[in-house]
């Protein structure tokens, strides 16, 4: 049976952003509504190894860090959902 | 006798999601209809991973919209507003959604999504679950309930009963939590294709066959 819990990373972890992409974020509190749709692609030569990397691809928005997430949200008006960072 | 390099190329996917996010729902639905119209859908190992949104939430049932507007300030009509474009979108889609619906704490559903993933069936009860609470079973957070599911997936009673009973699994969800944050998952679902492509959010089902186009070619190279 496979291991369903340590799901294997083969290097670097390449992040595609859409503006499209619903999504809930237990940090900000909000669940944000699509605005675009967007065709999603990547380069996989622009990834990093060692870490996660966002990227800018083609027909989508350029990745963004928390702190400007949530700002986006605020100009978004966004509704909000029930989310909370885990107990420790 | 086969060697590794004769095995056939597969691809993982490894979706986080939690019972009550409403876009888990819907990208799970799409993801699922991407890997069903992908060439590649016989080569491909897809695993659920959980990702408790809020542990804060009580553990018997309250109205959704009644704790939206009273956790972010939202006004009731507000929020029915824009949870009624949801249900329009998921409906749309073919999939129930009710917006006055139960909210209660989800942590023994993920946990009972663990034992799942232990019989190779977490992404079926992480599907049945959340069909119980968008349909609006008044029902759906209780044991009963979450029994019924697991026992109909085929689970055996006396291990769903044990979990139930107990906290098992708990340290389970707590870590996947903790991957999802280490891999860059800001929210929920967080999609991971061949451990190299990460898709935040439920995007649509083209975007999805089309990252597994991607994933594939980077897997099979």
């Amino acid at each position: 049976m496979p291991d369903t819990t340590t799901p294997q990373t083969a290097g670097p972890l390449q992040l595609l952003e859409s503006e499209a992409a619903g999504y809930c974020d237990p940090v900000t509190g909000l669940c944000v509504l699509p605005a675009a749709l967007p065709e999603l692609r990547g380069d996989p030569e622009t990834a990093t190894p060692g870490h996660a990397e966002k990227v800018v691809v083609p027909g989508l928005r350029p990745a963004l860090d928390a702190q400007s997430r949530a700002h986006e949200h605020e100009e978004a008006q966004p509704w909000t959902y029930s989310s909370r960072p885990p107990q420790p | 006798m086969e060697t590794a390099a004769q095995a056939p190329t597969r691809l993982s996917i490894d979706v986080w999601s939690d019972i009550v996010c409403p876009f888990c729902y819907l990208g799970e639905h799409r993801l699922s209809q991407a890997i069903a119209r992908s060439p590649h859908a016989d080569r491909i190992d897809l695993s659920i991973h959980t990702f408790q949104l809020d542990p804060t939430l009580p553990a018997s049932p309250i109205a959704t919209l009644d704790h939206l507007s009273a956790t972010h300030g939202v006004p009731a009509a507000q929020a029915r507003a824009m949870e009624s474009g949801l249900a329009r979108q998921a409906r749309s889609e073919g999939l129930a959604y009710e917006v006055d619906r139960p909210a209660a704490n989800t942590l023994d559903m993920l946990r009972l999504v663990q034992l799942g993933n232990a019989h190779g069936v977490g992404w079926e009860v992480m599907r049945d679950l959340q069909a119980e609470v968008f349909s609006a079973n008044p029902d759906a957070y209780a044991p009963a309930t979450l029994a019924r599911v697991a026992e109909k997936l085929g689970i055996p009673v006396e291990e769903i009963r044990e979990v139930l009973d107990s906290d098992k699994y708990a340290d389970a969800v707590r870590a996947d939590h903790e991957q999802a944050v280490r891999l860059g998952a800001r929210g929920v679902p967080f999609t991971v294709l061949g451990g190299r492509l990460g898709i935040p959010g439920a995007v649509e089902v083209g975007q999805f066959l089309a990252a597994i186009d991607q994933a594939w070619e980077q897997v099979d190279a």
